[in-house]
C-alpha cells in the first residue's frame, strides 16, 4: 500500500529556553519491505538539520537551536509503499538452540532493564508457550491484549513491564516490552519496532489520526538450517501478525534505542506538547502496485 | 578564562567585601549610638527599618519580645538563612575559594578558611564584643589580610582581575546603600533645625566606619558635615573606598580582561557611570537631592552589573566574530 | 617481628644496623634472592636504605604524609567505619627497581598489546574483520556493556582509539610477567606515579645514588603531543582540554595536574557547549572552539542526548560534533569494550590476527563461565581459583578461593548460577612482592603489581616503569587503593647497567665540544658480565 503520512508535533514552553538539541527518529524506514518515496522535514524555528543512520539503520536527523526560543514545531510529510510480508516460517523449538542462530540473534535476547517481576512474568511464559517459536508468537499476540487493557495514561513512557503488570493497563510501548520479556524468557530474540500503523477510525476509510505506533519482531529461524533467518514483525497490542498497514521507522532493544523525539533544552520552563501523525492512503486498489 | 571561573572568582571577591562592608556598617552605627545622649541635638535617630530595607535584611515583621535593632543585628551578622548576613558571605565566600583552589593563592585559601572557621567559632561562642574587641573588628582585619595576600601574591592576569572586579563592585554598592541608610531623605515633617545635627553625626559616624575620618580631614577644605562627607564618599578619587575610585579600578579591572573592551557594553555602561559621577561632582548637590543621587547611582550600578554577567559569565554567549586561538 | 642474628642474613653482611627481611618462601621477591642477598640490580639501594636505618625511615614516612596532604596529593579512602576520608596517597619509600634488560621486554610486549587492542576496538566499529573470521564470537561484543553502539561506523581522525592505556601487569612465583588487565578506558594513577617521583627525590634522595633511573617527568608531554596529533585539523593550533566531573571526584587532583602540566584548561561539563556540531568552551571573551578533549569521564555520560540521558556531567550534541569529525575524544567512545574481562582472553588471539606475533607476555590462563564446558572445570577447582566479575572495576566482588571459607564458596556457586556472562575465573597468580615498610620502621615481603602507561600518539610511548601497586596488608593480593592498597616508586634503569650518571628529570647541561655519556649496547655488553 501506498500512504503518506503528515507528522506534526508543537512544543510550547512556559518561558523562553535556549540550547535545544534533539534527534528524531520518525522517517519511514528505506529498507527493501518498504521502499521510501519522498520525505520533507521542516522545523521552526529554522535549524540546520544532521542526519546519520544509527547502529540499527534507523535514520536519525538531528536539530539545534541555541537562541531562546518558547515554542518548537516540528512537521514532516512522508511517502512511503508497503507490501505484505512473505508468510513467515515455522520451524520447531529445537532450532532456538543452534549455537549461528543464538550468536546472530545475541543482542536481542537481553533482559529488559529494569528486569521484571520472575514470577509474574514465569505463570504467563507458561501460558504462551508453544512447541514451535511461531506458535508462541501467536498466543503472545493474543494473551497480552487479552490479559491487559489497552488505556492510555495508566503508564507514562519511562513505565517499566512491573507497572504493567502490576497496573494491568499501558500502552502498545509497554505490551511490547512484555512481549520482549516473554519472547527473550523462551531463547526467541525479539526487537521493538516503532512505526506508523495506518488504523481508520469511521469516518474515513483512506485517512487516519494515528500516533506513532509500537510493535515487535522476532526471530525465526528459517526451516531449513542453509537459510537466514527471518525478523517476523507482529503486533501484541492488535493481535496479529504485521502486515501493510504497519509502516516502520526502526528498530531497537527497547523504546529506548528508537524513541520518537529525544531531546534536550537549557532552562526550567514546563513544557506541552501537541502532537498528530496523519495517514492518508494514496492508492485506492487492493494492493499496493 | 573560562567563564564559569571567572564567575566564581568575582563573587568571591563580592562576598568578601560584603561581609567586610556589612560588618563596618554595623560598627558604625554602633558608635553612633554609644556616641549620641537623649538631648544631645546631634543625637542621631537610626533608621533601623532603613537598613533593614536598604541591606536587603529580610522582611520588617519583627518577632515579638526583641526590638528591631536586636533582630536586624542578628539578620546580619549571625543568620545563616539570610544570604546577605555576615556568616553567610563569609562562607559564601569559602565555598567559593574551595572550587578555586588551583587558581587562587594557596596562603590566600588559608587565610578565608581560617577566617571563616574562626567567625562561626565565636559567633558560638556568642561574643560579638564592642569596640576593637567586637567581631566586626575581627571581620575587617581578616578581610583585609584576605585582600593583602591576594594583591601580594597573585600575578596580575585574568583571575586577578575579575577577583578584583568583584571586591571592587561589592565596595561601591556597599558604600551607596551605607550612604542611604545613613543621609535617608529628608522627611518634610521633621523640624529641619535638629535633622542637621543628626545628618552631620550620621555621616561621621559613616566616614569613620569606612575608615575614612583621616583622610577626609587631610583632603577636604570643610568640616566633616553631611554633604562634604557624602562628596567625598561618591567622589574622591584619593580615597580607595569611594565610589569614584571604586569604579574606576572595576573599569580598568574589565579593561585588562576584556580582549575588545571597545565592543562591551558593560565597560561602555561603566564608563558613562564613571562620566556621570563626574558631572554630578561638578554640580552642587543640595541635602534633598542627595537620596536621590544615591539612588539613580545605585540604579545605575546595578545595570553594571547585569552586564558584567551577561557578557562575561555566559549570559548571552555568541560565536565571536573575531578570530580567536 | 624479631631481629634474627646477623649471620642468618647476608644482607646484612655482618652489618647490625641493617633492616632485617626475609623474602617470602616460594615467591618471587622483586629485590631479594631467596638466598637473602639482594638481587645485583637491588644492591645498591638495599645498602642506602640500611644506611638510612630504621628510626629514621620512619620520621621520612611521616615527612612524606605531611607534605602529600599539604600538596592534596591525596585519594578517598572508605575507612572500616564505612565513612570516606581524605588521605594521602600512600608512597612506601622503598622503590621498585627493573633492569634495562627487563624493562626492553616489558615495554616491547605493553606496546604490541596496545597496539593489537587498538586494531581490534578499530575493527568491532569498523569491519568487524576478526568476528568473521571467527576469533572472537560477535554474541560476545555485542553483550559488552562497553560497545558502544553510537561509536559504530566512526573513525578517528588519527585512526587511535586508546590513546590512554594501562596494562596491569604480574610476575608470578615463577618470575614470569603476566598481564592480569588491560585498562582502555579511562585509566588513571599517572599523577601519582609523576608525584611519587618528586618526593622520593626530596625525601630520600640518598636511595638514589649510583643509579641512573629513566625520567618519568616528559608524560604530560607525551600525552599533549598525542591530544594534539589527534585532533582534526584546521586552521591554528588545536585546543586541547582535560574534561573532569569535577572536584568531587576521587581522581579530580589527577585532572587539574595533567590540566596544568600540559597547560591546557580543566573544563567541567556546564563549560563546554555544541553550537551545531563544533564544541566551544565559553569563556569571558566568548566561545573559543576546542579540537581535542582528554576525556576523564565515562563515556556514557558524555552526550544526554544519545548516551544517558540522565547525565548532568555530559554535553548535548557532543555526539554529533564527534561524528561530524570536528572534535576528538581521547580515549575514543567505544574503547571499553576491549576493557571487559571476557575480551581478555582473546587478546592473545588478537596479537596473533592483527600483527602475526606471539604475544610478548601472556595473559593469566583465563576460563569464560557462560560457556558450559569451561564452567564445569572451573566448579571441580573453584576453591583454587581466582573469580572476578566481568563488569566491576578496582577490586571489587573478586572472589579468592583459596582464602574462601566454605560459605563464600557456596554463595560464589549460587552468583555464578544466576549469571554465568557475569563471570571469569582465572588461576590464582602468586604474585611478586617487594620489601616494604610496615610501620615501626620494620620491612616486610608484601605483593606487588605494575601499571605502565602507554601513550599513543604518532607512536605508541611507553613511561619507565609506571605506577607499582602494594597490597598493605600482610598476605593479601588485592592491591587497589580503593581497598586499601599503596604504592612504590618505580625504577627503569638506564642501559648501562645502572651506574655511572646521578639521578635526575632533566637533561644535564653539556659542555661544548665534549662528547656528552650516553647509553650504548657496547657499554651495556661491557657491564654485564661484572655483575
Amino acid at each position: 500500500m501506498r500512504y503518506s503520512i503528515i507528522y506534526n508535533a508543537e512544543y510550547r514552553y512556559a518561558f523562553a529556553v535556549t540550547d535545544q538539541q534533539n534527534a528524531l527518529r520518525i522517517r519511514p524506514a528505506d529498507n527493501g519491505a518498504q521502499t521510501l518515496e519522498g520525505f520533507d522535514l521542516t522545523i521552526d524555528p529554522a535549524a540546520r538539520l544532521y542526519r546519520h543512520s544509527d547502529y540499527f539503520g534507523t535514520e536519525v536527523i538531528q536539530f539545534a537551536i541555541s537562541e531562546s526560543h518558547d515554542h518548537l514545531r516540528i512537521s514532516a510529510e512522508a511517502r512511503v509503499s508497503t507490501e505484505e510480508p512473505p508468510p513467515p516460517p515455522d520451524p520447531g523449538a529445537d532450532a532456538l538452540t543452534g549455537k549461528a542462530f543464538r550468536d546472530r540473534g545475541a543482542e536481542y535476547l537481553g533482559e529488559l532493564e529494569p528486569a521484571a517481576d520472575r514470577e509474574k512474568v514465569s505463570a504467563l511464559a507458561d501460558e504462551v508457550r508453544g512447541d514451535r517459536p511461531l506458535q508462541t508468537l501467536r498466543s503472545l499476540c493474543e494473551l497480552i491484549p487479552d490479559r491487559f487493557e489497552y488505556r492510555p495514561g495508566a503508564t507514562y513512557v519511562g513505565s517499566t513491564v512491573d507497572d504493567l503488570l502490576e497496573g494491568g493497563a499501558g500502552v502498545c510501548q509497554d505490551f511490547v516490552h512484555l512481549g520482549l520479556t516473554l519472547l527473550r524468557g523462551e531463547g526467541i530474540p525479539a526487537r521493538y519496532v516503532s512505526g506508523y500503523l495506518f488504523a481508520p477510525n469511521g469516518d474515513s476509510a483512506d485517512s487516519a489520526e494515528v500516533n506513532t505506533h509500537a510493535w515487535l519482531e522476532a526471530l525465526i529461524p528459517a526451516e531449513d538450517e542453509e537459510d537466514e533467518p527471518v525478523w517476523v514483525a507482529a503486533d501484541p497490542t492488535n493481535r496479529s501478525f504485521a502486515g501493510d498497514d504497519h509502516v516502520k521507522i526502526g528498530h531497537g532493544r527497547a523504546y529506548s534505542d528508537v524513541p520518537p523525539i529525544r531531546g534536550v533544552y537549557r532552562g526550567r520552563a514546563e513544557s506541552s506538547v501537541e502532537a498528530s501523525v496523519r495517514m492518508t492512503r494514496l492508492d485506492r486498489s487492493a494492493n499496493g502496485n | 578564562m573560562l567563564a564559569r571561573i571567572a564567575h566564581d572568582l568575582y563573587w568571591l571577591g563580592r562576598h568578601i567585601a560584603r561581609a567586610e562592608h556589612t560588618a563596618r556598617m554595623l560598627d558604625g552605627l554602633f558608635q553612633v549610638e554609644l556616641e549620641g545622649g537623649a538631648d544631645d541635638p546631634r543625637s542621631v535617630s537610626l533608621s533601623w527599618e532603613s537598613v533593614v530595607v536598604v541591606m536587603g535584611a529580610g522582611s520588617l515583621a519583627q518577632p515579638t519580645g526583641r526590638s528591631l535593632r536586636d533582630d536586624v543585628v542578628e539578620r546580619l551578622t549571625s543568620d545563616r538563612s539570610n544570604a546577605v548576613s555576615i556568616v553567610s558571605s563569609v562562607g559564601a565566600a569559602r565555598e567559593g575559594a574551595r572550587r578555586l583552589r588551583d587558581t587562587i593563592p594557596a596562603e590566600a585559601w588559608e587565610a578565608l578558611n581560617t577566617f571563616n572557621l574562626e567567625l562561626q567559632q565565636r559567633l558560638r561562642d556568642g561574643d560579638v564584643g564592642t569596640g576593637s574587641q567586637s567581631i566586626y573588628s575581627y571581620v575587617k582585619e581578616s578581610s583585609a589580610l584576605y585582600w593583602g595576600l591576594a594583591a601580594a601574591t597573585m600575578q596580575r592576569d585574568d583571575a586577578h582581575s575579575f577577583l578584583f572586579a568583584g571586591g571592587r563592585i561589592e565596595a561601591a554598592a556597599m558604600v551607596l546603600r551605607m550612604l542611604r541608610v545613613a543621609l535617608p531623605p529628608v522627611r518634610p515633617t521633621d523640624d529641619e533645625g535638629s535633622e542637621i545635627p543628626r545628618r552631620d553625626g550620621n555621616a561621621l559616624a559613616l566616614l569613620r566606619a569606612v575608615g575614612g575620618f583621616q583622610a577626609f580631614m587631610r583632603s577636604a577644605a570643610a568640616p566633616p558635615r553631611a554633604e562634604p562627607v557624602a562628596r567625598f564618599l561618591l567622589f574622591e578619587r584619593a580615597f580607595p573606598d569611594s565610589v569614584a575610585a571604586s569604579t574606576d579600578f572595576l573599569h580598568r579591572m574589565l579593561s585588562r580582561a576584556d580582549s575588545e573592551p571597545g565592543g562591551s557594553t558593560a565597560a561602555l555602561r561603566l564608563a558613562r557611570l564613571i562620566a556621570d559621577l563626574e558631572l554630578r561632582r561638578r554640580s552642587e548637590l543640595g541635602p534633598d537631592e542627595l537620596p536621590t543621587a544615591f539612588r539613580e547611582i545605585q540604579h545605575e550600578l546595578e545595570q553594571v552589573e547585569r552586564e558584567i554577567h551577561s557578557r562575561y559569565f555566559g549570559g548571552d554567549l555568541d560565536i565571536p566574530q573575531r578570530a580567536t586561538a | 617481628m624479631s631481629s634474627p642474628a646477623p649471620d642468618q642474613h647476608p644482607t646484612a653482611g655482618g652489618d647490625p644496623e641493617a633492616l632485617p627481611y626475609a623474602p617470602l618462601e616460594g615467591r618471587f621477591d622483586e629485590a631479594f634472592a631467596q638466598s637473602g642477598r639482594p638481587h645485583s640490580h637491588t644492591e645498591g639501594m638495599i645498602e642506602s636504605l640500611n644506611g638510612l636505618g630504621s628510626q629514621r625511615l620512619q620520621a621520612l614516612g611521616e615527612r612524606r604524609d605531611t607534605i602529600f596532604m599539604q600538596r592534596g596529593i591525596t585519594f578517598d579512602s572508605t575507612e572500616p567505619d564505612g565513612q570516606t576520608r581524605d588521605r594521602p596517597f600512600p608512597l612506601d619509600l622503598v622503590p621498585r627497581v627493573i633492569s634495562a634488560a627487563e624493562w626492553e621486554y616489558i615495554s616491547s610486549g605493553v606496546q604490541q598489546r596496545v597496539q593489537a587492542l587498538n586494531r581490534f576496538v578499530a575493527d568491532v566499529y569498523g569491519d568487524r574483520e576478526i568476528i568473521r573470521d571467527g576469533i572472537v564470537p560477535w554474541r560476545l561484543v555485542a553483550t559488552r556493556p562497553g560497545f558502544a553502539r553510537v561509536a559504530d561506523g566512526l573513525e578517528p581522525p588519527n585512526g587511535v582509539w586508546c590513546h590512554v592505556s594501562g596494562c596491569d601487569l604480574v610476575r608470578d612465583n615463577n618470575g614470569i610477567w603476566r598481564v592480569l588487565e588491560d585498562n582502555v578506558r579511562v585509566p588513571s594513577g599517572i599523577s601519582y606515579v609523576l608525584e611519587n617521583r618528586i618526593a622520593m627525590g626530596r625525601i630520600v634522595p640518598e636511595l638514589f645514588a649510583g643509579y641512573a633511573v629513566r625520567p618519568v617527568a616528559n608524560y604530560p608531554e607525551l600525552l599533549l603531543d598525542a591530544l594534539l596529533a589527534a585532533a582534526p585539523t584546521r586552521v591554528g593550533r588545536p585546543t586541547v582540554v582535560v574534561w573532569t566531573p569535577g572536584p568531587a571526584n576521587s581522581a579530580y587532583f589527577e585532572h587539574a595536574f595533567l590540566a596544568r602540566q600540559m597547560g591546557v584548561e580543566l573544563v567541567e561539563g556546564s563549560d563546554l557547549v555544541v553550537r551545531d556540531a563544533a564544541c566551544y568552551m565559553k569563556t569571558t571573551n566568548g566561545l573559543r572552539r576546542v579540537d581535542a578533549i582528554y576525556r576523564r569521564i565515562d563515556e556514557d555520560f558524555i552526550d544526554p542526548l544519545e548516551l544517558r540521558a540522565d547525565s548532568v556531567l555530559g554535553v548535548p550534541g557532543l555526539m554529533r560534533a564527534y561524528r561530524e569529525g570536528n572534535v576528538s575524544i581521547a580515549n575514543a567512545v567505544g574503547t571499553g569494550v576491549a576493557d571487559d574481562k571476557a575480551i581478555y582472553h582473546f587478546v592473545p588471539d588478537m596479537i596473533r590476527y592483527y600483527l602475526n606475533e606471539e604475544p610478548v607476555i601472556a595473559n593469566v590462563p583465563t576460563w569464560l563461565l557462560e560457556d558450559p564446558e569451561q564452567r564445569d572445570y572451573v566448579e571441580e577447582r573453584i576453591d583454587k581459583m581466582v573469580v572476578k566479575p566481568t563488569g566491576e572495576a578496582g577490586g571489587k566482588g573478586v572472589f579468592i578461593g583459596p582464602s574462601a571459607s566454605d560459605e563464600e564458596v557456596a554463595r560464589q556457586r549460587d552468583l555464578i548460577a544466576e549469571d554465568p556472562g557475569n563471570w571469569i575465573a582465572q588461576e590464582v597468580i602468586w604474585l611478586s612482592c617487594a620489601p616494604t615498610l610496615v610501620g615501626g620502621g620494620e620491612m616486610a615481603p608484601r605483593c606487588v603489581d605494575l601499571r605502565p602507561f602507554a601513550v599513543y600518539g604518532d607512536e605508541i610511548e611507553i613511561v619507565p616503569g609506571g605506577l607499582t601497586r602494594v597490597a598493605m596488608r600482610e598476605g593479601s593480593m588485592i592491591v587497589n587503593s580503593s581497598q586499601g592498597g599503596g604504592s612504590k616508586d618505580t625504577w627503569v634503569l638506564g642501559g648501562d647497567g645502572g651506574r655511572g650518571r646521578p639521578h635526575h628529570d632533566f637533561d644535564p647541561p653539556t659542555m661544548p665540544d665534549l662528547p656528552q655519556v650516553g647509553w650504548t649496547e657496547q657499554g651495556q655488553q661491557q657491564q654485564q658480565g661484572s655483575r
